[in-house]
């Protein structure tokens, strides 16, 4: 099946644009590798061989081309193995020179891409995206993390009184 | 220096320090608290004891006038109408030690408040006269001539008006626009932890809600200040997918996890659930700490470790931290709960306490200089281990009230000496003490762990050092 894939892909945008990227590009999302190996539901099945494009209804113009850009660079990166993606706990946060750049975008373009690497299940850009919110929370103060994403302080006046006694040991035993 | 001296003036100091805690505003606290401070600092080499004396008069004077003062602005603070900025505020003007009547006196003339508006019989006469920072007060009606009859929305001046400013007398008249519309709207008293009253604008924008309500507030800050234009974006880290938020946690070290723990409740729920207690634990383990014999839960030891709450009073600012007291304390209240063991004498602050308090309450000796090697307590564990045992020992203090009738003589040591307990009250005494033995031994872990962690630090930073030198040589050396 994956021989018989053309060697360029069409995508369509959640806005009905359409992008013609080559195949290798484009099965960095595993989504759109089960789609052309013929792995996805049988609705799906027929896309891979016509030359129609595939629709992903929840990924806009901008992100796509953003996402695209990433899969174009890491295209020639090898395949993950299976018990790296089990590992539920990736505790480095370090992020290589080139993700650190092409991420560094304003926080509603940084989200959109966090959510459209999880729906077109692209893994390692899945990563580079968690890991920059979560060095974004770090050595951050409660306070600045909610300006920081706009969190409203929904604690009553009785709850952070009681917060601050949960978060004490009790002396008690 | 007479032998009650140094006794009698720590127990002034503590009593001056728990007065000064009664203060309504945080500047007048500090304020007393440095006063105390630099008046103990200077008395302290005094040898002769008549001065000694006479100080302690004095201070004992000046606490009973502080007494009366916090009561008094207190009073003040939590009526409604009339309250003079600096009463409701935590960032307020610097701190004055004056009574309120002076402080609302210099603040008008600074502010060209008319005074007329401070006259205490006239209750329905409030003041909106803009502050450039801080919270406002609660707006003033205007006077019947420059109202509108009907105060709809339609009737209410833009709060930025396009063009070259307009004159004073008309940013006026929008403002009591602004704020007769606002009136109407504070005029539903809301009570809060705070005070009685109106809302103050600062706690509106704390709340930050979208709501019209803001509007008027901002255009009350005042000419100088610029209307906010700040675009309030929807908050996107929550609304993610659980997963995805778990994935975003699970990178997250000890410090982040408490912080992500304490800003909102979703946010709570997710950092403080099942699913996120590996990450708690990888944490711990990656922050390298000991493992306690008395166990803490890692949000407890996370902030104990690293968190910036005051155990006593709650506050963000709690620097000092005791391991083997499991404590963190800000420097006031560490200086209010700190009870020494004196090298021949008890402080006088153990009588307090039920009888064998100080064998079941964790105790430190990491004091430096002349507290070197001697045993410290705090307040607070010795009020709650007293409480705890006053509660299990309930029994026997019945007892020994019942025996009193018929023998006068009787001893309340006899009822509560060891053997003469309960086995099963023996046995919770036992773990009682083997709990604070077990404190103690964490508390010595934990020591060693910063001391380590100090030790790494000096290492790296010495490290960082010398590569920069050798960088700069390299850059130096071909020319």
């Amino acid at each position: 099946m994956a021989a018989a894939a053309p060697a360029k892909v069409k995508l369509s945008t959640s806005e009905g644009e359409e992008f013609e990227v080559e195949n290798d590009v484009a099965v960095r999302s595993v989504l759109i590798k089960n789609m052309l190996e013929g792995k996805s539901p049988s609705v799906l099945r027929h896309v891979g061989e016509s030359d129609q494009a595939i629709p992903l209804p929840n990924v806009s113009a901008n992100v796509l081309k953003k996402v695209l850009e990433w899969c174009e660079h890491h295209k020639k990166d090898p395949e993950p193995l299976a018990e790296d993606q089990d590992d539920t706990r990736r505790k480095t946060t370090e992020i290589s020179d080139w993700d650190a750049k092409f991420i560094q975008v304003d926080q509603e373009m940084l989200f959109e891409i966090i959510l459209a690497a999880n729906y077109l299940d692209i893994k390692p850009l899945l990563d580079v995206g968690c890991k920059t919110v979560a060095n974004m929370i770090k050595g951050k103060q409660p306070e600045e993390i909610r300006k920081l994403f706009n969190i409203v302080n929904d604690f009553t006046p009785e709850e952070e009184a009681q917060i601050k006694k949960e978060n004490e040991w009790a002396e008690d035993r | 220096m007479t032998t009650a001296g140094p006794d009698a003036a720590r127990s002034l100091y503590r009593s001056l320090l728990r007065t000064a805690r009664r203060m309504p505003d945080d500047h007048r606290t500090a304020f007393v608290v440095h006063r105390v401070r630099s008046e103990f600092d200077r008395a302290e080499r005094q040898t002769n004891p008549s001065v000694i004396e006479r100080k302690l008069v004095d201070g004992q004077v000046y606490r009973d006038q502080l007494e009366l003062q916090a009561r008094h602005l207190s009073e003040l603070a939590s009526q409604p109408l009339l309250i003079p900025v600096d009463l409701r505020s935590s960032s307020s003007p610097p701190p004055v030690a004056s009574t309120s009547k002076s402080t609302l006196e210099a603040l008008s003339k600074k502010q060209g408040i008319p005074r007329a508006a401070h006259r205490s019989d006239s209750t329905t006469e409030v003041t909106s006269a803009s502050t450039r920072r801080g919270p406002s007060r609660p707006p003033r009606r205007s006077s019947p001539l420059l109202q509108p009859s009907d105060p709809t929305p339609e009737s209410r001046t833009p709060p930025r008006v396009a063009g070259p400013r307009p004159p004073l007398d008309r940013r006026k008249l929008i403002r009591a626009f602004q704020a007769r519309t606002a009136q109407s709207r504070a005029d539903s008293h809301k009570s809060n932890r705070f005070m009685q009253g109106p809302e103050p604008s600062w706690m509106a924008r704390k709340k930050m809600t979208p709501s019209a309500d803001t509007e008027p507030t901002i255009a009350l800050q005042g000419p100088h200040t610029r209307r906010r234009r700040k675009v309030i974006r929807p908050d996107r880290l929550q609304e993610l997918p659980l997963e995805l938020l778990l994935l975003i946690t699970s990178h997250l070290d000890l410090a982040s996890l408490l912080s992500l723990s304490l800003t909102s409740k979703p946010l709570r729920a997710l950092v403080l659930g099942q699913q996120c207690e590996p990450f708690w634990l990888a944490a711990i383990e990656e922050a390298e700490l000991p493992e306690l014999e008395a166990p803490l839960r890692a949000v407890e030891y996370a902030s104990l470790v690293c968190g910036k709450r005051c155990r006593v009073c709650g506050k963000n600012n709690a620097r000092k931290v005791e391991y083997h007291l499991r404590t963190r304390l800000c420097a006031i209240c560490w200086d209010d709960q700190l009870v020494y063991e004196g090298p021949d004498e008890p402080d006088p602050a153990f009588e307090d306490f039920f009888p064998g308090t100080k064998r079941y309450t964790p105790r430190s000796r990491t004091g430096k200089g002349w507290k070197r090697h001697r045993t410290f307590f705090f307040l607070w564990l010795l009020e709650s281990t007293s409480t705890y045992l006053a509660s299990l020992l309930a029994p026997q203090i019945v007892a020994y009230d019942l025996a009193l009738e018929s023998d006068p003589l009787a001893e309340l040591d006899d009822f509560l000496a060891f053997s003469a307990l309960p086995a099963s009250i023996r046995r919770e005494l036992d773990e009682r003490a083997e709990w604070v033995k077990k404190c103690w031994r964490d508390g010595e872990k934990l020591g060693e762990w910063e001391a380590e962690m100090k030790r790494r630090r000096r290492i790296e930073l010495k490290d960082a050092r010398i590569e920069r030198r050798l960088a700069a040589e390299r850059v130096a050396g071909p020319t």
